[in-house]
């Protein structure tokens, strides 16, 4: 089994991860951290079955949860799912150009600007559809390959997304153009030739971007689109955030890379699946505030303190 | 109510040793000394009633002092009590402020590796004023050549324009030699005129037919010394750096100007 991404409820006491069997497994938090915790407290309490297809991306909105499963998005209320009651709220599925093969959906990500949902997956594009009224508005095209990460850059408005076609394009979420085009792996000190030109993680804080995948873990610098620090973590990173002064990064290999935005690697903290495919921090709560890991393994990891894991949750 | 008694009464002492027992003793003692007769054995029996109050009074005296030793015991602990909630909670406001502290050394911890890593980044492009200085320096060199050009171009016009005038004098001289010809063959007619101070000059000297033809063969390799010499002199050299070589200074008077503006007198003097 392996997890492919997580999502913290809005109130912060609920987690819920997906795997590749289309399950979703909610997980209270508020249970397994309490101290008189036992090993029935670490199983979820609840598990439904969402998609017929692996789910690679889950978002929670102030009152959803969204999962993207078998090229189509549902919506489960978060307040149903903590009374253990799994029901769709909504299901929709943007329109693909071809009805016979149905791209899957690798990344979705919340435009709070314009309360929409931008989706990117297999068939090469972006579908943005509105949140509210559930259509879909545009599609951006530009990408010569599936799409794997999407990213907001709040303070502009702009939408970043990287895919395996090795390009990192800035679209303007206004007009639907896109407006810069990074091919990362050209330059040569991110490139890495053994592992491929596709970009696998991408997160940005309105004025550096973090990406990586076949090239480097690399941060730039948006305004003058160029690369200033590398970091050099073997393996190809699948995700990875800004968190106050470090960059944490997950991917290949069974450690959570702590980082300086020098370049320097400061730590690697070992966790138990052997490769890792999703890290989420919650920022949702002040009392429960952990970071956990999941990948290759039904374990995910429990951080309470950000140097050592405190516990597994299983799946 | 007898059971509270009872109670009690087990709690302080309920193994019968101690103060009760002695107590107890005291009552019986004194009673059967009340009943006794003898007053030599209720002396001494007296006596050891004395004793034994005795002994009660100090026992008493002891749990008194032991109950005030309590007491002051659980104030000095109250107070500790009190002390050691204080500090938690100077503790604890530490501890935010720490972390608050914590936060902001973070930001500016953050702050400065953005910093560094730009800073990475700009030291990679060439310093801006020697830059500056180089694109000065290229332009006034650019302004010099251009200003070179623009003199050999004036000077190629020059000449140009010279020879073109050169080539024309000597073009109206052939055909005056055509048009002698001509009025020589067919003395009828009139030699066409020509428009041009040469020609009507040419005209008006050369009269007699006989006589022009080798005035004019003569003419015909002046002219041709003068086209040689020209050339040699003023066919473009090629351009030298401004450092060495013939500088481009100001345009000489060409003497091929003078030759071409004099060539009729040149010639009148030659042939009168």
């Amino acid at each position: 089994m392996s997890v492919f991404s997580q999502s913290f409820s809005p109130c912060g006491r609920f987690l819920a991860a997906s795997n590749n069997y289309g399950e979703i497994a909610v997980f209270s938090l508020s249970s397994s951290l309490s101290p008189e915790a036992t090993g029935i407290n670490q199983k979820p309490i609840l598990t439904f079955t969402a998609h017929e297809g692996p789910i690679f991306a889950l978002l929670s909105t102030d009152a959803h949860l969204l999962s993207a499963g078998n090229g189509e998005i549902s919506a489960w209320s978060w307040a149903e799912l903590a009374k253990r009651n799994p029901k769709a709220v909504w299901i929709r599925r943007p329109q693909y150009k071809s009805s016979l093969e149905i791209p899957e959906i690798n990344d979705m990500i919340v435009n709070c600007r314009d309360n929409s949902l931008a989706v990117g997956g297999g068939d090469n594009n972006i579908h943005i559809m509105d949140l509210e009224t559930g259509v879909f508005k545009s599609v951006l095209q530009g990408h010569t390959d599936y799409i794997h990460c999407l990213s907001m850059r709040e303070r502009e408005g702009e939408l970043l997304s990287g895919g395996e076609d090795g390009a990192v394009r800035i679209w303007d979420c206004r007009t639907g153009q896109s407006v810069h085009r990074l091919e990362v792996y050209k330059y040569e000190e991110c490139a890495r030739p053994q592992y491929g030109k596709w970009i696998s993680c991408l997160t940005t804080d309105s004025d550096w971007m973090l990406c990586g995948g076949g090239p480097s873990l690399s941060l730039w610098h948006l305004r003058s689109l160029s690369p200033t620090s590398i970091f050099p973590l073997s393996g190809c990173q699948r995700q990875a955030m800004f968190y106050q002064d470090l960059i944490l990064s997950v991917g290949e290999g069974h450690f959570l890379s702590h980082c300086l935005l020098g370049g320097d690697v400061k730590s690697l903290i070992p966790c138990s699946p052997p490769s890792l495919n999703t890290v989420a921090l919650n920022t949702n709560s002040t009392e429960h505030r952990v970071l956990t890991v999941g990948g290759s393994s039904d374990q995910i990891d429990v951080f309470t303190n950000l140097s050592y894991k405190a516990f597994s949750l299983s799946f | 109510m007898s059971d509270e008694v009872i109670r009690k009464r087990l709690l302080i002492d309920g193994d019968g040793a101690g103060d009760d027992r002695r107590i107890n003793v005291l009552l019986k003692s004194f009673v059967k000394w009340c009943h006794s007769a003898a007053p030599e054995e209720g002396f001494t029996q007296y006596q050891r009633m004395l004793g034994t109050l005795a002994q009660c009074e100090f026992s008493m005296g002891k749990t008194l002092l032991v109950y005030d030793m309590n007491l002051r015991e659980m104030e000095n602990y109250e107070k500790i009590y009190t002390d050691i909630e204080q500090s938690i909670t100077a503790a604890h406001e530490k501890i935010a402020e720490c972390k608050k502290e914590i936060l902001r050394a973070k930001r500016i911890r953050k702050n400065r590796q953005e910093y560094d890593a730009l800073a990475k980044v700009i030291q990679q492009h060439p310093d801006r004023h020697e830059t500056l200085k180089q694109l000065e320096a290229l332009d006034k060199e650019l302004q010099q050549l251009s200003r070179i050009k623009e003199n050999v171009e004036d000077k190629l016009e020059l000449r140009k324009k010279q020879f073109h005038v050169l080539l024309s004098t000597i073009h109206e001289l052939q055909q005056t030699l055509e048009n002698d010809e001509k009025s020589e063959n067919d003395e009828s007619q009139d030699s066409p005129m020509e428009n041009g101070q040469m020609s009507i000059v040419a005209f008006s000297l050369y009269g007699e037919t006989e006589e022009t033809q080798p005035v004019v063969n003569k003419q015909v390799e002046l002219a041709d010394n003068v086209l040689r010499l020209t050339e040699e002199r003023y066919l473009p050299v090629p351009y030298r750096t401004p450092g060495g070589g013939h500088p481009p200074g100001p345009v000489e008077q060409p003497e091929c100007c003078v030759w071409a503006s004099e060539f009729p007198h040149f010639l009148l003097n030659r042939v009168l």
